[in-house]
C-alpha cells in the first residue's frame, strides 16, 4: 500500500505543479495595472515603483515563477493585495471548512442516492420502480446545479420555510447545529446533480454483475436469498466503477462549487478563487488554484486506496 | 465549427463496411428512444434559429419600460415581458441561439482538440503519451472556473470568450476517452500489422483508428455538448459568460434572479427549454448506445 | 428408457424431451427434445462441440435460465421429483438441497473480494433449507470439506482470497461450495478445461472418488472424448441442441454408429481415422428443421437425410443412436430410406 502511494506521489507533485504554473501564466498574463489598483487614490510614481519592486513586477516571467514557487513550498504565501490585506493562510484558513463541509456532505447525499437508488432499480425487479428512478436521475442531471439551488431554495426556503435560508454560520459564532443546518441544503443540491451518473455507472456494474457473473449463480444455485447475495457479494464487486467516477467527479464538483456559493452566499474557495481572480488578486488567487489543485490530487489517490482496500487483488499487487 | 460534426460523422463506417452495412444502421436508429429526443432538440433548433425571422418578433432587447412584466399572452407579446419590458419569446428564442451556438462551439473545440491528444497520447504510448496525459490530468485539475474568470475579468465577457473557456475544459474530456479506446484499438492485429510495416503513424490513425473509435468519441460528444450547455448557462449566470444585453438562457436564469418572488416564470420559462435540451441531449446519447449495443449482437 | 435388467439403479436426473427456445424466435430451437439420464453412483458424459447445448442443458435442467429471454418445455425429474413444475423459489430451494454445479473457470466461480472459507462457509449457515449452522460450526464444517476435496493447509486456506490460489485449487473450492449441501447429483460443466493436464487428472480423481464414495450421480460435460471414455459410465452425444447418441462406455471407441460420433472419434490423436469412406453426394436442404442436423458434414448422407430428422433409435442393447444409416448397422428403416432416395438429391 504504502508503494503505491509512494509511486503515485512523482505524478501528482507533476499535476501540482503545472496546475501552479498554469495559474501563475494566466494570471501573468492578465492585462490591467496591479499597482495602481492596490494604490488606488494613493498613486505616485515612486510608490508605484516601491510596490513594483516589493511584488518582483520588474523580474521576467521565470524568474518571478520560481520565486513564487519558492515561497509556496516554504509555506510563505503572502498577505493579500487587497484591503484589508489580510494573510493569504487566514483567507485559505476561512475558506475551506465551508467547501470542505459542502463537498464532503455533498459526495456522501450523492453516494447513498446513487448506490440507493441503483440497488432499490435493480433489486425490485420492478419495470415501474427502475423507470421512476431512471426518470429521476435523468431529471436530475439534466437541470444545471444553480437552476436546482434557484427553485428548490425558492420552493423551500422562501415559500415554505423548511430549511434555514441563504448564508453561511461558522461553527466558532452560531455553534455546530446551525453550521451544519446551514450547509446542508447547499450539499443537497451539489449531490442531488451529482448522483445520477453515479447511479448509472453503479446500476449497470450491479446488471451486468447479476447476469453474467458466475459466482452469482453458484450462490443462487446454493439457495442464496437475493438480499443477500446483493449486500454480500454483488455489492462491493460493484464499487470499482463507482470509485472511477467519484474521483473524475472532483473536480467538475469544484466547478459546481463556485455557483452554488455564489447563489447561497457562502464564503467558500470557490468564492475566494473566483474574487481574487477577478481582482487580480495573484497570491491569493495562486494560492487557492494550487490548493484545489492538492485537493482534486489528493482525493484521486484516495480513491485509488479505497479501490485497494475493497479489492484484494488490487492490494496484493501493489504490495 | 457546428457543421463540423455532421460531416465527420458519414465518414465513420465508409472504410471497408459495405452499404449494406449503413443501411442496416440507418434502419437501428428508427426507434422511439432515439427518434423522439432527437425531434425534441430539431424542433428546439428551428424554433431558436427560424422562429424569430418567422414570427416577426421584435428584437429581445428593444422593449420599452412601460412594458415592464407584461403577462403571458398579451397582445404582440406571446409570453409577456421581463421586468425591462423586453419581449419573453424572443429572448427566448435568441438566447436559445447563443446557447447552442456557444455549447456546440465549445464543444467542438474539445472534440477537436481533446481527439486529436487522446489519440496521439493512446498511440504514441511511452514519452509522449506520458507527456500528454500528465497535461490532460493538469487541465482536468484545474478548476474551470479560474479562466472563465479570467477572461470574463479581463477581455471582457463575450460569446467568442465564453466557447473559449468552457471549450479548453472540454479538451481533456474528450482526451480520456479518445486515449482510452486508442489504446483498445491499438493492440488489435490489423493496426500491429500496420505499424511493424511502416506506415507513417498520422496515416494510420487517421485511416484506422480514427474510423474505430469514432464511434464512441461522438457518442460522448453528446455528454459533452450536455455538460457545456450547463456550464454555459453557469457561467452566464454568474456574469461571467454571455454578457447582457445579449440574451442567453443561462442570463436570462441570472439576471431575473431578484425577481424569484415576483415573477417565477421569468427564471422557470428558460429553465424548462435549458432542461428540455440537455435532456434530450442525454436521451439521444442512452438511444444511441443501446443500438450500438443491439448492433453487435 | 432403454435399461435393462433386475436391479435399476436409483435414477438421480431424468430428463425428456427438453426444448429450450429463444423466446420469440421461430426456427430450430437451442435444445430439441434432448433426454437424458444420471444414475446414483454414475457418471454421464455429456459430449459434443461448442455451441451444441451442453451448458444450456445442466442451465435448463437447474433452472438458472433466464425466463424472460427462453421458453423451456419437457420433463425434468431431479431426485424423483419433477422440478419443471415447481415455482421459481420452491425449485431453487429443492434444487440447492439436492444438486449442484462446478463451473468450467473455477475464477469466475468464486467471489474476488471474499475469503474462501466463508464462501464455502455461506451455504451451511444462509441456505434456507442448509442446516443453518453456527459461526463457528460452519467454520469447522468448511474446513472439513476443504480436506475431503484435498485442499492441503485448510486453516491457512480458509482466510485466503481466490487469486492467491492456483487453479486447481480454486476448482477444488469450487467443489467443496457444490458439496456443502450434501447434493446427491453433481453437474460439472467442462470442470477441467481450464486446468493444465496433471491437474486435470487429480481433480477427476478427487470426483471420481466423490462419486464412490458418496454414491453421487455426475453429469459430466467435456469435450475431450478419451477424458469422456476414460471416467464415464454413459455417453451422450449431442449435436445442435440433439442427443445424436448415447451408448454405454465400451462402445465408444469400438461401436459408434452415428457419423458425427465418428467423425469426432477420427480426430483424436492415436485413433487416426484412415477408415474407408464414401464420397460425399451433393444434397440440398430445404429445411434444417426438418433434416439431420449432421446433414451438411456427413459423408454417408442420403436423400431422405434432408428431408427427414432420424429418430433416435435402439440399434443395440442399450445403445442409441440418431441416423438413418448408422456405421457398421444396416440402414434404420430401409423401405423409407429407398422409398425416398434420389427424390431430393439435388443437383
Ligand atoms: N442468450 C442467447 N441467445 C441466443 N442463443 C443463445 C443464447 N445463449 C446461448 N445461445 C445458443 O445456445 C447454443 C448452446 O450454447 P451452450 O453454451 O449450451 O453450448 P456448449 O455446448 O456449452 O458450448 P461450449 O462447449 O462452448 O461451452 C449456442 O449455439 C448458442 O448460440
Ligand atoms: S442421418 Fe444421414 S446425414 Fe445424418 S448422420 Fe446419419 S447418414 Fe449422416
Ligand atoms: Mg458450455
Amino acid at each position: 500500500m504504502l508503494r503505491m502511494i509512494l509511486g503515485r506521489l512523482p505524478q501528482m507533485v507533476i499535476v501540482v505543479l503545472g496546475t501552479g504554473f498554469l495559474a501563475f501564466s494566466i494570471m501573468f498574463v492578465l492585462p490591467g495595472d496591479v499597482v495602481r489598483s492596490i494604490l488606488g487614490d494613493n498613486y505616485t510614481p515612486q510608490a508605484a515603483a516601491q510596490i513594483s519592486a516589493q511584488l518582483h513586477l520588474n523580474q521576467p516571467f521565470l524568474i518571478r515563477y520560481f520565486s513564487w514557487l519558492g515561497d509556496f513550498v516554504t509555506g510563505q504565501l503572502g498577505t493579500s493585495l487587497i484591503p484589508p490585506h489580510q494573510q493569504v493562510s487566514d483567507l485559505l484558513g476561512q475558506a475551506l471548512l465551508p467547501t470542505g463541509e459542502m463537498l464532503l456532505f455533498g459526495q456522501i447525499i450523492a453516494i447513498v442516492l446513487g448506490v440507493g437508488l441503483a440497488v432499490l432499480s435493480v433489486a425490485s425487479r420492478n419495470r415501474v420502480v427502475d423507470r421512476i428512478v431512471q426518470a429521476i436521475a435523468l431529471v436530475c442531471s439534466s437541470i444545471p446545479g444553480f437552476v436546482l439551488g434557484l427553485l428548490l431554495l425558492e420552493l423551500l426556503a422562501v415559500q415554505f420555510q423548511l430549511v434555514s435560508p441563504r448564508g453561511w454560520v461558522a461553527p466558532a459564532d452560531g455553534g455546530w447545529g446551525e453550521n451544519i443546518s446551514h450547509i446542508l441544503f447547499p450539499s443537497l443540491i451539489l449531490g442531488l446533480f451529482t448522483f445520477p451518473v453515479m447511479m448509472r455507472v453503479f446500476r449497470a456494474e450491479l446488471v451486468s454483475q447479476l447476469d453474467d457473473e458466475d459466482y452469482v449463480t453458484l450462490a443462487r444455485l446454493k439457495g442464496i436469498s437475493t438480499g443477500r447475495l446483493i449486500f454480500r457479494h454483488v455489492l462491493r464487486n460493484s464499487s470499482f466503477g463507482l470509485l472511477t467516477v467519484v474521483g473524475i467527479n472532483v473536480a467538475r464538483l469544484v466547478g459546481g462549487v463556485v455557483v452554488i456559493e455564489a447563489i447561497f452566499g457562502i464564503p467558500g474557495m470557490g468564492t475566494l478563487i473566483k474574487n481574487s481572480v477577478q481582482q487580480h488578486d495573484t497570491p491569493a488567487a495562486l494560492a487557492s488554484i494550487t490548493f484545489v489543485a492538492i485537493f482534486v490530487v489528493v482525493a484521486n489517490l484516495l480513491v485509488d486506496i479505497a479501490y485497494a482496500i475493497l479489492d484484494p487483488r488490487v492490494r496484493d499487487a501493489a504490495s | 465549427m457546428t457543421t463540423a460534426t455532421p460531416t465527420n460523422t458519414s465518414m465513420i463506417p465508409t472504410s471497408k463496411r459495405g452499404p449494406r452495412l449503413r443501411l442496416y444502421r440507418a434502419r437501428a436508429y428508427r426507434k422511439p428512444s432515439v427518434i423522439v429526443p432527437a425531434a425534441i432538440l430539431l424542433f428546439i433548433l428551428l424554433a431558436c434559429f427560424a422562429g424569430p425571422t418567422l414570427f416577426h418578433l421584435p428584437k429581445p432587447s428593444v422593449g420599452n419600460l412601460s412594458d415592464y412584466l407584461l403577462p403571458i399572452g398579451s397582445p404582440h407579446h406571446l409570453l409577456g415581458t421581463n421586468t425591462l419590458g423586453n419581449d419573453m419569446l424572443s429572448q427566448l428564442l435568441v438566447g436559445g441561439q447563443i446557447t447552442i451556438i456557444v455549447s456546440v462551439g465549445a464543444m467542438a473545440l474539445g472534440l477537436v482538440f481533446g481527439t486529436l491528444i487522446g489519440m496521439i497520447a493512446g498511440y504514441y504510448e511511452r514519452i509522449v503519451g506520458a507527456v500528454l496525459m500528465r497535461i490532460l490530468d493538469i487541465i482536468f485539475a484545474f478548476p474551470d472556473i479560474i479562466l472563465a474568470v479570467a477572461i470574463a475579468a479581463y477581455l471582457g465577457p463575450s460569446v467568442i470568450n465564453t466557447i473559449w473557456a468552457i471549450g479548453f475544459f472540454n479538451i481533456a474530456g474528450f482526451g480520456r476517452i479518445a486515449r482510452a479506446q486508442t489504446l483498445r484499438v491499438v493492440r488489435m492485429d490489423f493496426i500491429v500489422a500496420g505499424r511493424s510495416s511502416g506506415i507513417s503513424g498520422f496515416s494510420i490513425l487517421w485511416t484506422h483508428i480514427w474510423p474505430n473509435i469514432a464511434g464512441r468519441v461522438f457518442a460522448y460528444a453528446l455528454i459533452a455538448l450536455s455538460y457545456a450547455m450547463m456550464a454555459e448557462a453557469s457561467l452566464s449566470f454568474l456574469g461571467l459568460g454571455v454578457p447582457i444585453p445579449t440574451p442567453s438562457w443561462g442570463n436570462i436564469i441570472g439576471s431575473n434572479q431578484s425577481y424569484m418572488s415576483l415573477a417565477p416564470l421569468l427564471i422557470v420559462m428558460p429553465a424548462i427549454l435549458l432542461f428540455a435540451t440537455i435532456a434530450s441531449a442525454n436521451l439521444l446519447a442512452d438511444g444511441l448506445q443501446e443500438k450500438r449495443a443491439s448492433t453487435i449482437e | 428408457m432403454s435399461e435393462s435388467g433386475a436391479a435399476m439403479p436409483e435414477r438421480l436426473v431424468d430428463v425428456e424431451n427438453l426444448t429450450v427456445r429463444v423466446s420469440g424466435r421461430e426456427g430450430m430451437p437451442i435444445l430439441d427434445s434432448v433426454s437424458i439420464t444420471v444414475e446414483a453412483g454414475k457418471m454421464t458424459a455429456l459430449v459434443g462441440e461448442s455451441g451444441a447445448g451442453k451448458s444450456m442443458t445442466t442451465k435448463a435442467i437447474l433452472g438458472i435460465l433466464d425466463d424472460r429471454l427462453f421458453d423451456v418445455s419437457g420433463r425434468i425429474e431431479v431426485c424423483g421429483e419433477d422440478v419443471s413444475a415447481m415455482k421459481t423459489k420452491q425449485r431453487r430451494q429443492y434444487i440447492s438441497r439436492v444438486a449442484a454445479l462446478v463451473f468450467q473457470n473455477p475464477t469466475r466461480a468464486l467471489n474476488p473480494t471474499m475469503r474462501i472459507g466463508p464462501q464455502i462457509a455461506e451455504a451451511t449457515r444462509f441456505a434456507p433449507d442448509g442446516p443453518h449452522l453456527s459461526d463457528k460450526a460452519a467454520h469447522d464444517r468448511a474446513i472439513e470439506l476443504m480436506k475431503q476435496v484435498g485442499i492441503a493447509a485448510p486453516e491457512e486456506r480458509y482466510f485466503a482470497f481466490p487469486h492467491q490460489m492456483s487453479g486447481g485449487m480454486k476448482q477444488r473450492a469450487v467443489i467443496a461450495i457444490a458439496l456443502s449441501l450434501n447434493p446427491k447429483v453433481l453437474f460439472c460443466d467442462e470442470p477441467t478445461s481450464s486446468l493444465d493436464v496433471t491437474t486435470q487428472a487429480l481433480i477427476m480423481d478427487l470426483l471420481d472418488e466423490l462419486r464412490a464414495r458418496l454414491g453421487l450421480g455426475i453429469l459430466f460435460i467435456t469435450h475431450d472424448l478419451v477424458l469422456a471414455a476414460s471416467r464415464a459410465d454413459t455417453v451422450q452425444v449431442l449435436h445442435s441442441g440433439r442427443v445424436v447418441e448415447k451408448m454405454p462406455v465400451d462402445d465408444l471407441f469400438q461401436r459408434a454408429a452415428m457419423p458425427y460420433t465418428r467423425d469426432l472419434i477420427a480426430r483424436v490423436p492415436g485413433f487416426g481415422g484412415d477408415e474407408p469412406r464414401p464420397t460425399m453426394i451433393p444434397l440440398e436442404v430445404a429445411s434444417p428443421a426438418h433434416a439431420c442436423s449432421y446433414v451438411g458434414e456427413c459423408a454417408f448422407r442420403q436423400g431422405i437425410c434432408g428431408t427427414q430428422v432420424p429418430p433416435l433409435a435402439e440399434i443395440e442393447p442399450g445403445h442409441l443412436a440418431r441416423c438413418w444409416f448408422p456405421v457398421g448397422h444396416p440402414p434404420l428403416d430401409q423401405s423409407l430410406a429407398t422409398a425416398h432416395e434420389g427424390a431430393s438429391i439435388g443437383r
